[in-house]
């Protein structure tokens, strides 16, 4: 049931774009307040999702060819966040430590941080937003194929 | 350091191999290497718990309580030993028989990292991770072999237990309720705080959610038809590493944390042990394939684990362990021995058998061995015939159909692989090689008893 | 090596000996008989060379304090010598029978070896336990003959005779043997040690030890096939002959009685439980020897001979004249092996095995019959053979007693000599009446070799008599001197031999007159013996099984459930009575502030009934996604803006996200008729118990919040020092970062799992 009018097609396309920047935004924003890796992840899952509403599975992966590959996305991000938890174990200190260590300071860019629970948060929000990508690219994969079949 | 290795290496393993098809053979050995790997490393923890006591680890750094806590003490070794064991032997038994779907290295791995760390952390809540982890990757691999029957199977068991992780979930929230921390230690000390009318409850949430894990009377209800169409070697993933999580649950938070209402449901808990006991016992009598009558037996044979923990004691909770660790071995063999067709497999089924009856020289022997002491230490007449009766049930039931099946049949169906049956018959053989020399199983769960009581590591 | 270490010499000769046939036996079929033969030798001369009283003690399981104890008593010494030597003998007649027998059965060489290897491995286990000192060791050997004697009875497993006389001793034997574990388990329980020697030093009379004691001897009735649990051993005589040669005259069977010499002590605190077993041994002989009388098969009629020939050393025994009993096995054992090995001779040669059509083969089989002759005399104890001295010293104990007990140890005696002319008048005497094939002088030497060794013995008497005294030494744990001899003077015993001997000589006379009576007292065994009771008990159990499952078990995924949370609300309400809710659970109050969250938890009530209500696959999804909205309400008005932020986002994800997969599914695909559908009113009421009891421990835990939240005070300081101005943030990154890690973990699962289900699917 793609909603396939031109106004949700056109609107849907214009929205993509800043639905990512929002995330990025939430992602970074984290430690200031409310919004952490998972939550922009999954808001910018949504935007996909909603692309995948307006136009169908067939469109979607005809448009997105990538899609296919988002698994590894998802792969990578959960291999970022093991690395960042198990890395300290390699110089002796338990695992998910964070660097700079707690009372030391930490390097600013705005309000970007630059901390290893960053680094954790962003594999969180790799692993979301691919997990949530690979799942439309397979259903998309799925029925696309076979709409094309029929 | 060394408490993170056998975790790290399967962990790292499973997202390694994830985006591969784990159906080349390539894959499958790396997967075995990877197990293989985490158990030598697991090993080595062992040696050091056994010897200098336990060891801990708070992550982040953070004093404990505030982090995470990770520990590993004899009871935890001893069942993530034999839960990582059986998974190695299983996924061994897949890559030698041929690996029909692309994720089941990566998943294996991935359970086992989900079960390492359910046994090797001091935290309630991250416990219900590890088993998170464990439980998804069981349920993506109880539909493994994708037949009609294997889906349904599957299904029945995602919804089932999914009500099991619901409800222990509601279990440990409950606990950082009345106790304000997360942390075994901390639970333990603060949950005499609160009245035994409310933390009864709370126990009867975690009971509850244990006993479906492990397919305990009455709450078996999924276990006959999971265990008899899920494929043979998920089976016995299942049915002899997952259901440890709720052997070890029943321990941990029993005996571990709310040892005050264990002792006052001791006798509640014999009693449905009992039942159990029988009730698989007597439904296992009359199905006509092995695959049935082995899951309605692992019904009856977690009874024993219920009632020894009941008892009680360190006789009492040395018989629990040890019996978890000989059902698990049995319930290996039972299961991929009937996905097996050809020579060599009957013998290793009819070992297994014996070790379920408790026939001697195999490990069962000294299972039921330390189920009668436990019911001699505690005067326990009833619970005395209750475990002759059952016995001499299982002894019916098996071989009926073990008869059945090798000996009267002549299979027309081409022999399996010869390594998948060798593998099989030299797991039985390692129950026989336990029974010939019982020592290290029983001082290994002499030792987990004692972790649970405060004495010894 | 020690010197003590020679006490073990012939069980490690037997083990490997066993693991050599199966190997080798397994590449080379031939080479398994005169390896197997030599190691029967070999133990046999091992057993020779056993150091009297010498002892091994070594450290087995120390946790448990269990230690491998084997010493060579004369109890030891005795059996081990019955195991090796009759073993020998068995072996060298299974080199010549067993290739006749596969050729008549029509199997090739090959699978020959497997016997072999269970013989030696049956060795192995008799020496093991009849060696062993320490109680759980010696109970490990007892199963072993056990699961041993199941596949050398299940030998012919094709057939359906064979499987289930396999089955029925497995059952017999194993369930037995469960009882002599449990006695085991309690003495060491009791006395803190397993050692059988220390045990027996502590030992007093009591109800324990009756007990304890009773166990045991029905563990040790059982496998001698004694009354009422005797039905096994008539029916393994499916089993190839060298099968019943070693096992049911020698071996199996005598490990019962061995156990009972063994712990003997123990048995005699308990003068109940003595005349327990002289009543069972008497009902053995009486039924044995009238049921002997009965077969026409000659495998059998020895079958029921051996149970009543045990029912005598029973007897024996519970009268407290051990070396009797000693000597009784002994002699038992040469005579029986020596007549099971001339049935299978006479089978091989004649085809037959049933009386009727056997006769007159003393012409044709003359060394046969002189061998099996001198058993056959020693079984019905005429003078110069062993027999004689084995029923002097029964009617000796017996004549102690006196009164009654005499009177049937004649009784059971004149029933001896009858079935014993039976057998070897039937077969060797009379009319030849079937075609006679050459037999290997394997087939006859043993017996003739046995035959001889049973004359010897009644002419010397002593080396018989000092064996079996020592065996009775060490059960009695007393001297026990044992002289045989001639007595010409008319003292009890050899006047009750006398009269046997023309009571048994009427007997056969009259035969003809009576002999249907057994036969209507065997007819009367099959229908209401207890071999009948075990089979209709266990097709009773069978359907008793199959229709409470039926009943009992539930069928389809809702009922699985309720089930589950039928039992759990059970449990919680059994919890409730130990333990009150009342006064101890609190009733809070509800401040006005709090009205709009109880409105959103309303809304979330209503919208989960809603859901459970509707038809339609859309309003199930909209009221889903409107139960967790509410909830998201819910956080925001708990101060928990990260929550309610992630709750909200999942909401409408997942909302979006099962409104894109429906709309791929076929419209109008109806929901298909599930089979053993709850009753709706069976539905309500599972629903209402499920709802009491989560509102019973939601309202337990609720009472009593932590009066110190110290983790979460803990979180809330240390925030900052994590860099982190918010502290769910600091928590989901940092505190619990682990947590974090395994839930995203979770995610990479479910994306496998979605990957393999979907691509698999496809391309299958």
């Amino acid at each position: 049931m793609s909603m396939s009018t031109i106004l949700t097609r056109t609107i849907t396309r214009l929205i993509f774009l800043p639905t990512l920047v929002t995330a990025v935004a939430v992602l970074v924003k984290g430690y200031a307040g409310a919004g952490d890796g998972f939550s922009a992840g999954v808001i910018a899952g949504t935007g996909v999702v909603i692309q995948f509403l307006a136009f169908g599975p067939r469109e979607l992966v005809a448009r997105y060819p990538s899609l296919r590959r988002a698994p590894l996305l998802a792969w990578s991000g959960l291999l970022l966040g093991l690395v960042t938890a198990f890395a300290p174990v390699i110089w002796g200190d338990p695992i998910m430590t964070l660097y700079p260590r707690p009372g030391e300071d930490v390097p600013h860019l705005g309000l970007l941080a630059f901390h290893t629970a960053v680094l954790f948060d962003a594999a969180v929000f790799l692993l979301v937003f691919g997990f949530i990508v690979s799942v439309l690219g397979t259903i998309g994969n799925r029925y696309g194929s076979e709409g094309a079949d029929s | 350091m060394l408490l993170l290795l056998p975790l790290a290496i399967t962990w790292f393993g499973a997202v390694a191999l994830a985006p591969f098809d784990g159906r080349r053979r390539a894959v499958g050995v790396v997967a075995v290497g990877v197990m293989v790997a985490a158990f030598v490393a697991l090993v080595r923890l062992g040696i050091t718990v056994w010897t200098s006591g336990p060891v801990e680890m708070v992550a982040g750094d953070w004093p404990a309580g505030i982090g995470i806590r990770l520990r590993a003490d004899g009871l935890g070794i001893a069942f993530a030993l034999i839960s990582l064991g059986v998974l190695l032997a299983a996924l061994a038994y897949e890559v030698l028989g041929g690996v029909h779907e692309r994720s089941l290295p990566s998943l294996v791995l991935f359970m086992s990292t989900g079960l390492t760390g359910v046994f090797l952390t001091a935290d309630i809540f991250n416990f219900y991770v590890f088993f998170e982890i464990a439980m998804t990757a069981s349920f993506v691999l109880a539909t493994y072999g994708k037949q009609v029957g294997h889906l349904r199977a599957a299904l029945t068991f995602m919804v089932v237990n999914l009500l099991g992780s619901v409800v222990f979930l509601a279990g440990v929230a409950s606990l950082y309720h009345v106790t304000g921390t997360l942390d075994m230690d901390g639970v333990a000390e603060r949950v005499n705080g609160a009245p035994t009318a409310s933390v009864l409850l709370i126990a009867v949430l975690i009971f509850v959610a244990f006993g479906l894990k492990l397919g305990l009377f009455p709450f078996h209800s999924w276990v006959p038809l999971v265990y008899r169409d899920t494929w043979p070697a998920v089976a016995a993933m299942l049915s002899a590493a997952l259901a440890n999580i709720g052997s070890y649950g029943l321990l941990r938070f029993g005996a571990g944390l709310m040892p005050r209402e264990l002792s006052l449901t001791a006798s509640g808990l014999i009693v449905i042990g009992s039942l159990g006991i029988l009730y698989g016992a007597i439904q296992a009598v009359s199905p006509r394939t092995a695959g049935e009558v082995i899951a309605w037996s692992s019904i009856g044979q977690v009874g024993y684990i219920l009632v020894a923990l009941g008892i009680g004691g360190p006789v009492g909770l040395t018989a629990a362990v040890l019996y978890s660790i000989i059902n698990s071995l049995n319930k290996l063999v039972l299961f991929l021995a009937v996905g097996l067709r050809g020579w060599l497999v009957g013998a290793a089924f009819a070992l297994a058998a014996f070790s379920v009856a408790g026939v001697p020289p195999s490990a069962g022997f000294f299972g039921k061995v330390a189920i009668f002491r436990a019911g001699a230490d505690a005067d326990r007449v009833p619970l005395l015939v209750l475990v002759v009766v059952g016995g001499a049930l299982s002894l019916i039931y098996l071989f009926r159909i073990y008869q059945r099946d090798y000996w009267a049949r002549n299979h027309a169906a081409p022999p399996s692989p010869l390594g998948a049956r060798v593998l099989v018959l030299v797991l039985a053989c390692g129950i026989v090689f336990i029974g010939l020399w019982p020592e290290p199983l029983l001082a290994l769960s002499a030792n987990a008893a004692a972790a649970l009581t405060g004495g010894g590591s | 090596m020690p010197e003590e270490f020679r006490v073990l010499a012939p069980l490690v000769v037997a083990a490997l000996g066993t693991a050599a046939v199966a190997v080798l036996g397994a590449v080379r079929p031939r080479l398994a008989p005169p390896l197997a033969v030599a190691t029967a030798a070999l133990a046999l001369s091992a057993t020779l060379l056993m150091p009297a009283g010498g002892q091994v003690d070594l450290p087995w399981a120390p946790t448990w304090g269990l230690r491998l104890t084997f010493a060579a008593d004369g109890l030891a010494r005795l059996y081990a010598l019955l195991a090796t030597g009759v073993g020998l003998a068995v072996l060298t007649y299974a080199a010549g029978y067993m290739p006749l027998h596969a050729a008549h059965e029509g199997y090739p060489l090959s699978r020959t070896v497997r016997l072999y290897s269970l013989i030696l491995l049956f060795m192995t286990a008799m020496l093991g336990l009849v060696l062993a000192q320490d109680l759980i060791v010696l109970i490990i050997f007892w199963d072993l003959t056990a699961i041993t004697s199941y596949y050398l009875i299940g030998y012919e497993r094709e057939q359906e005779a064979s499987r289930r006389a396999a089955l029925t001793a497995l059952l017999v034997t194993g369930i037995s043997a469960i009882l002599l574990i449990l006695a085991g388990v309690l003495l060491y329980t009791r006395f803190g040690t397993a050692q059988l020697p220390d045990i027996l030093a502590q030992v007093q009379a009591g109800p324990f030890v009756t007990a304890t004691g009773a166990l045991i001897a029905v563990a040790a009735l059982a496998k001698s096939a004694q009354v009422p649990l005797h039905f096994w051993l008539p029916q393994a005589m499916v089993a190839p002959t060298p099968v019943s040669a070693y096992l049911h005259s020698a071996a199996m069977v005598a490990a019962g009685v061995f156990l009972l010499g063994r712990v003997h002590p123990l048995l005699a605190l308990s003068p109940g439980l003595q005349n327990v077993l002289l009543a069972g041994g008497f009902a053995s002989m009486a039924i044995g020897g009238v049921l002997a009388l009965a077969q026409r098969e000659i495998k059998r009629l020895l079958a029921y001979s051996t149970i009543a020939q045990y029912g005598y050393v029973v007897v024996m025994l519970s009268l407290g004249a051990v070396e009797g009993a000693a000597y009784y096995i002994l002699a038992h054992a040469l005579i029986k092996s020596a007549l099971f090995m001339s049935a299978g001779a006479v089978t091989e040669a004649t085809g037959e095995t049933d009386l009727d059509r056997l006769g007159g083969l003393a012409r044709p089989l003359p060394l046969l019959a002189v061998g099996s002759g001198l058993a056959a005399a020693g079984l019905a104890a005429l003078p110069l053979t062993m027999g004689f001295f084995k029923d002097e010293v029964f009617f000796a104990a017996a004549s102690e007693r006196g009164g009654l007990v005499s009177v049937l140890a004649v009784a059971g005696a004149v029933l001896s000599f009858a079935y014993t002319w039976r057998f070897w008048g039937g077969i060797f005497t009379g009319r030849l009446r079937s075609q006679v094939q050459r037999i290997p002088a394997t087939l006859t030497l043993p017996v003739l070799v046995l035959g001889l060794l049973v004359m010897l013995g009644g002419i010397v008497p002593d080396p018989a008599a000092s064996l079996a005294a020592a065996a009775g030494e060490s059960m009695a744990e007393r001297a026990t001197p044992l002289e045989l001899a001639y007595h010409l003077d008319l003292h009890a015993p050899t006047l009750m031999a006398v009269i046997t001997w023309v009571l048994g000589i009427v007997a056969v006379l009259t035969a003809p007159r009576w002999t249907a009576a057994p036969r209507v007292v065997a007819r009367i065994g099959e229908r209401y013996g207890p071999d009948r009771g075990m089979f209709m008990g266990l097709v009773r159990l069978t359907t008793f099984s199959r229709r409470s499952r039926a009943f009992l078990e539930v069928r389809n995924l809702q009922w699985r459930i309720a089930t589950v949370l039928v039992a759990a609300a059970l449990v919680v309400g059994a919890t409730i009575v130990l333990a009150p809710p009342w006064p101890t659970f609190r009733v809070g109050r509800l401040p006005t502030s709090d009205w709009p969250l109880f409105l959103f938890l309303l809304l979330a009530a209503l919208s989960a009934l809603v859901a459970t209500r509707s038809a339609g696959r859309l309003i199930l999804v909209l009221a889903l996604s409107a139960v967790g909205y509410s909830l998201a309400a819910v956080f925001t008005f708990i101060g928990a803006p990260d929550v309610a932020l992630v709750a909200l986002l999942i909401e409408t994800m997942m909302t979006l996200l099962l409104l894109a997969v429906l709309g791929l599914l076929p419209i109008g695909l109806a929901r298909a008729p599930a089979e053993h559908e709850p009753h709706p009113g069976r539905r309500r009421a599972v629903g209402f118990i499920t709802t009491a009891f989560v509102f019973v421990i939601c309202w337990g835990v609720l009472s009593w919040p932590a009066p110190d939240a110290v983790m979460a005070r803990a979180h809330l300081e240390l925030a900052p020092a994590a860099h982190a101005a918010d502290v769910v943030t600091a928590i989901l990154a940092d505190f619990r970062g682990l947590d974090t890690l395994g839930e995203i973990t979770v995610i990479a699962i479910a994306l496998l799992g979605a990957l393999t289900f979907f691509v698999s699917r496809r391309s299958a």
